[in-house]
């Protein structure tokens, strides 16, 4: 018995000299670290400009950082001043040219930029006194040059032509108008009108009006004394003269009483946008304020919280579903869950999202997920102490948001306070799903009965109609009713007979197209030879250089690209065969399509033909001719469509082609004009083998 | 308990370390089984990061099994024989910490960082990716299918996306740079289970390895638990490296790629120049910065801001351990033809190969320097990562994090023009025309 003792401890004795650590049991962390993040120096000069200092040498560079704390202003029907005046800043100053300007901000190695209520520059040490100069320079005395304002105008209206059909641009616009009303600074937006009604003046104006010393908070961190840094700023900034700080009035938003969907008609999108929102008076100081941070990140915060979760690990609607609070001190504070989903799904996405806004304050959360959100928090919050930049904007929040003192030593100790009951409490005060504004922004024609149809709680959730600047609407009409008599084949047959008729169509044996776009300078000529016998050979130059070629027979067709070949296989190669035939209308089974109703393209009314699954044709209703044609595809989870506009139908020999083709995919655009097209020249088999 | 106040601090710090500017203390030694440990120590903020490098990277795959290298970064994170299927994640989040990693021509580098006090547990993580990860077929297939979506997302679908690839295809010819990191997605269908763990054996093995701690420890216990865990892990093989040299490149490759996700063409000047260690690559990264960093830099200068030719112009060094491969690229802007943005880019090169650079410009190449330099150390997840890479691609010489500011301000402007003209002449290049695909069209 007893050797038998000895044997068994000296194995176990064995085992432990093996494996000096169970690496089966996950180690468990160490006592939390406590933070501590400090205080910054600071000093107030006679012109009210505050001045805080985070020394820190463990570089040798300095930082600066310029912040006024303006109250909230609206810029009324001159909307998009204050973004002109950022891009205008900074552009050299009264005193230093711009090329001059810049060349030494790079002789320094330094970095430096001023915006509308704010500038920004960082250096090594020795520098630090002349880029502190320029930037106090560049702020002070900043030169509107009339060249230089119409630059930024035109890049302005530029910049809101490309955005005119993005769906995230109109479902964000709309959202901030709803939820902040048109005349709050959240909610009203800039426009071609507004930009325009701009002068020099104005930016003169809003400058004055903006910059203040007694509004100003001046942050230096880095490699430098405090002494020195009060000096610097006192020589640069202490002769700036008070000024009068005005504040406005600005609206109060409104919650809706009941929950409701605004619906945003955007007839190009192939993604719905859906976001849920409301607004609340919260901030820091607020009690509830640690609770809530924890909650939105339980329902919205990342890959591991409720909403990405359900709709995309679960439902997969979407290729991500979040949920933020936006803290704001000058005005209410906002929720916002959202997602973009596709079409087919845009109901149920609403449905979710609201289930899950609502499983918020009406069940408790687990344990896990409020442990695994604490230290999440904890550690985001850890890791930013070792950029000291983080430690100057904790200090101008506390001083500009009056929040105690101690604020943000004790913030994680307060976070991790918040108890389960706590997240409840918070979540029925702020997340209450029968008073939430649901905006969707997308296309009516797929989603809008079915979110009219939608019920939560037994409830049937009004719809309000928006077009996509906010200005409320009629219900949109997508489709007419249909006359009498008309069907898929009828419509077929008008354009067939519009173009030329059956038997002149029947007559073309071959066709040979060429048609030429211009690419940023570059022509891109396209030849198109085609047969009755369904051979097709397009050859795709630039240059004088065929880039690309693709040939079809009824037996095998291919790609090929730089000597690449590339076989047309299955699918690939019986849609492309398809679209070989000479004129599909001719011979498309009237049964294999399906005529939708009568819709309004591009102002024009068109019969719309679904054609296939992913591809869609219009033909006008007043002369049947094709006027547009849409396909869509997957990529990377999101939708993508492309659409072809046909117009400039000209008449080749008895029959009606268009001659002026643009192709737009996305943001890209290409216009084709047809040089010429050439009917019955004889064409070898051999051409399409 | 660690009590931290940041300004207090600070004033520590001052008298100590930063006589000459910035100095990086660290410690360094080797595992029994031939792992190499750099400690790098700086208490200012509780958090610590623990990173692997291992010495592999796409070079090393099979050229019939390419794309090997990144695929491990993703399969190495989906458990081990300890860390139950998908669970890193939640994991590292869930003691609030962050993770990462990338894959590059000669290596790949795996990371963790959390609050210090976690450090026990990053290194419990690494040590068991090292010892048992778990790679069966539904890691294989889930990560397959991850890979393509990247592949779609960051090459395919990605405008210019492709043109590393073209380039690297042309200026190798007989060595593995040819092959990109992202790999060949037929050859990863093929890859059987047993060639990945046959990869996983010969590669990631402690004597192939790296582990650098840096941050918020304590070195002696740091030490303790780097053994415990990493201690027992069996060495492997030593990995023999015999890669083919290239001819040098005598007359100009003229070549044309096509890409569908542009609109706008893109010249690419590519030259094959000396691996990372050597004096002449850091002379190239000085004349990459006198090229165009910075809006009053040469190129940017006259293409962009004045003569409005360009829309973009950047000169860069990869820098690799065998080779480096030196880029100016640029998108011209309006009716610019690429051949004329290929004159002036060249005139602005033989100028520098004629004459000596100003000493003004040569002033503001050190300010430059210095100032990159300053920002690259100034988080501890970069110090952890220049650490590695020293060692390992310098000889070993882990101390040039504290010295190679002094080697790049010792380069003189002479250097600079003999080696633009060893380097950069347009008979040593790759020309690669990078033009829109036209869409296929439908009349």
């Amino acid at each position: 018995m007893k050797k038998a003792l000895i044997l068994l401890t000296s194995i176990a004795f064995f085992g432990l000299t093996q494996a000096q650590v169970d690496r089966s049991v996950q180690p468990q962390p160490g006592p939390a670290p406590v933070i501590n993040f400090g205080t910054p120096q600071e000093h107030q000069f006679k012109n009210g400009l505050t001045l805080m200092v985070v020394e820190n040498h463990k570089l040798p560079q300095v930082s600066v950082s310029l912040k006024v704390d303006n109250p909230l202003y609206v810029e009324g029907e001159k909307a998009g001043m204050s973004g002109l005046l950022s891009s205008m800043m900074g552009k050299g100053s009264k005193n230093i040219p711009k090329d001059d300007f810049d060349e030494e901000v790079d002789f320094m190695g330094a970095s430096l930029s001023v915006s509308s209520g704010s500038a920004y520059a960082s250096s090594l040490k020795r520098y630090f006194p002349r880029v502190f100069e320029m930037m106090a320079d560049a702020t002070l005395n900043p030169n509107f040059l009339p060249t230089e304002f119409q630059k930024e105008v035109d890049k302005t209206l530029e910049g809101l032509k490309a955005s005119e059909k993005d769906v995230k641009t109109a479902a964000r616009r709309v959202e901030d108008l709803l939820s902040y009303g048109k005349d709050h600074p959240y909610g009203e937006f800039t426009s071609e009108e507004s930009v325009k009604r701009v002068s020099i003046e104005d930016l003169e104006k809003l400058y004055q009006k903006t910059f203040h010393p007694q509004e100003t908070y001046i942050t230096i961190v880095g490699d430098i004394d405090f002494e020195t840094a009060k000096k610097l700023t006192k020589k640069h900034f202490g002769k700036w003269a008070k000024g009068t700080v005005t504040s406005s009035s600005i609206p109060k938003p409104e919650n809706v009483s009941q929950t409701q969907i605004a619906f945003v008609e955007m007839p190009n999108a192939v993604q719905s946008e859906v976001s849920v929102v409301n607004t609340a008076n919260l901030d820091r100081n607020n009690p509830d304020y640690y609770a809530l941070t924890i909650a939105n990140q339980i329902l919205g915060g990342g890959g591991e919280a409720r909403l990405f979760l359900n709709l995309r690990e679960d439902k997969g609607y979407t290729y991500g579903s979040y949920s933020r609070f936006s803290i704001n001190h000058k005005t209410k504070s906002r929720m916002r869950a959202f997602a973009a989903v596709r079409n087919a799904v845009t109901d149920s996405a609403v449905v979710e999202l609201l289930n899950e806004i609502e499983r918020m304050s009406k069940e408790m959360v687990t344990e896990e997920e409020l442990k695994l959100v604490k230290e999440k928090y904890a550690g985001s919050l850890i890791r930013s102490m070792e950029d000291p930049e983080n430690i100057a904007n904790f200090a101008y929040n506390t001083k500009t948001q009056n929040l105690p003192p101690n604020f943000y030593n004790n913030l994680l100790k307060n976070m991790q306070k918040v108890t389960i009951e706590d997240i409840s409490n918070v979540s029925k005060k702020y997340f209450d799903p029968s008073s939430m504004r649901v905006v969707v922004t997308g296309k009516g024609s797929d989603i809008l009965t079915p979110l009219e149809n939608i019920t939560f709680n037994g409830q049937k959730l009004k719809v309000l109609y928006y077009d996509k600047y906010g200005n409320p609407t009629e219900r949109p009409e997508f489709s007419k009713p249909l006359p009498e008599g008309i069907t898929a084949k009828s419509v077929m047959d008008g354009y067939v007979e519009a173009i030329g008729g059956r038997t002149k169509l029947e007559g073309v044996m071959t066709k040979s197209t060429i048609s030429e776009a211009s690419m940023q300078g570059m022509t891109i000529q396209v030849s198109n030879r085609q047969t009755a016998k369904k051979q097709m050979r397009v050859e795709v130059s630039m240059m004088g250089n065929v880039m690309q070629k693709m040939v079809i027979n009824a037996s095998k067709g291919y790609n090929e690209m730089q000597g690449q070949k590339m076989e047309l296989k299955g699918k690939e190669f019986e849609n492309a065969l398809k679209d070989a035939a000479l004129f599909p209308e001719l011979e498309i089974d009237p049964d294999q399509i399906s005529l939708k109703g009568i819709v309004d393209v591009d102002g024009k009314e068109a019969y719309e033909i679904q054609w296939s699954e992913n591809k869609t044709i219009f033909y006008a209703v007043d002369d049947f001719l094709k006027i547009k044609m849409v396909e869509t595809m997957e990529m990377q989870g999101q939708i993508q469509s492309s659409a072809t506009s046909f117009g400039n139908y000209k008449t080749v020999e008895g029959i009606s082609f268009p001659h002026s083709v643009q192709q737009n995919m996305g943001p890209q655009k290409v216009d084709f004009q047809v040089k010429s097209i050439i009917l019955n020249e004889p064409m070898e088999d051999s051409l399409f083998e | 308990m660690k009590k931290l106040n940041l300004s207090l601090f600070t004033i520590l710090w001052m008298g100590c370390l930063f006589i000459y500017g910035q100095k990086v203390a660290f410690e360094e030694f080797d595992l029994d089984n031939g792992l190499h440990v750099i400690l790098h120590q700086d208490n200012s903020v509780p958090i610590v990061t623990v990173a692997v490098l291992y010495h592999v990277g796409s070079k090393d795959e099979n050229p019939e099994r390419t794309g090997f290298a990144h695929f491990f970064e993703h399969l190495l994170f989906e458990g081990t024989q300890n860390i139950p299927q998908g669970k890193w994640f939640s994991i590292v989040t869930g003691n609030g910490g962050s993770n990462n990693a990338y894959t590059t021509d000669d290596f790949t580098y795996y990371y963790e960082n959390f609050p210090s006090n976690n450090l026990k547990l990053g290194l419990w993580m690494e040590s068991e990716r090292m010892l048992h990860p778990i790679i069966d077929q539904t890691g294989v297939d889930t990560q397959n299918e991850v890979v393509k979506e990247e592949k779609r997302m960051r090459y395919d679908n990605s405008p210019y996306g492709k043109w590393n690839e073209e380039v690297k295809s042309y200026l190798y010819k007989a060595h593995p740079y040819s092959q990109t990191t992202i790999g060949k997605m037929e050859h990863l269908d093929a890859a059987t289970l047993e060639e990945f763990m046959a990869f996983n054996k010969k590669y990631y093995i402690p004597n192939n390895a790296v582990l650098t701690v840096a941050g918020d420890i304590d070195i002696p216990q740091a030490k303790k638990w780097i053994n415990d865990y990493f201690g027992s892990i069996p060495k492997g093989p030593d990995i023999v490296r015999k890669f083919p040299k290239e001819n040098p490149i005598t007359q100009t490759i003229k070549e044309e790629a096509f890409d569908p996700n542009i609109q706008i063409p893109a010249i690419f000047l590519a030259y094959r120049t000396p691996g990372r260690n050597s004096r002449d690559a850091r002379v190239l990264d000085v004349i990459s910065t006198y090229l165009s960093q910075g809006k009053s830099s040469k190129l940017y200068k006259k293409l962009v801001d004045d003569q409005k030719m360009s829309l973009q112009v950047a000169a860069f060094n990869m820098n690799n351990e065998d080779y480096s491969t030196y880029v100016i690229l640029s998108l011209p802007l309006g009716e610019t033809q690429l051949e004329t943005l290929i004159t002036e880019i060249d005139e602005e090169v033989v100028k520098i190969q004629k004459e000596l650079i100003s000493e003004k410009d040569y002033q503001k190449l050190q300010n430059q320097f210095e100032s990159d330099f300053v920002n690259s150390n100034s988080t501890i997840e970069g110090i952890a990562n220049s650490l590695s890479e020293y060692y390992v691609f310098y000889d070993g010489d882990t101390n040039l994090i504290n010295k190679e500011l002094e080697l790049y301000k010792s380069i003189t402007r002479e250097e600079i023009r003999a080696v633009a003209q060893k380097y950069l002449s347009p008979n040593q290049r790759l020309e690669l025309h990078y033009l829109p695909e036209p869409q296929k069209e439908e009349k």
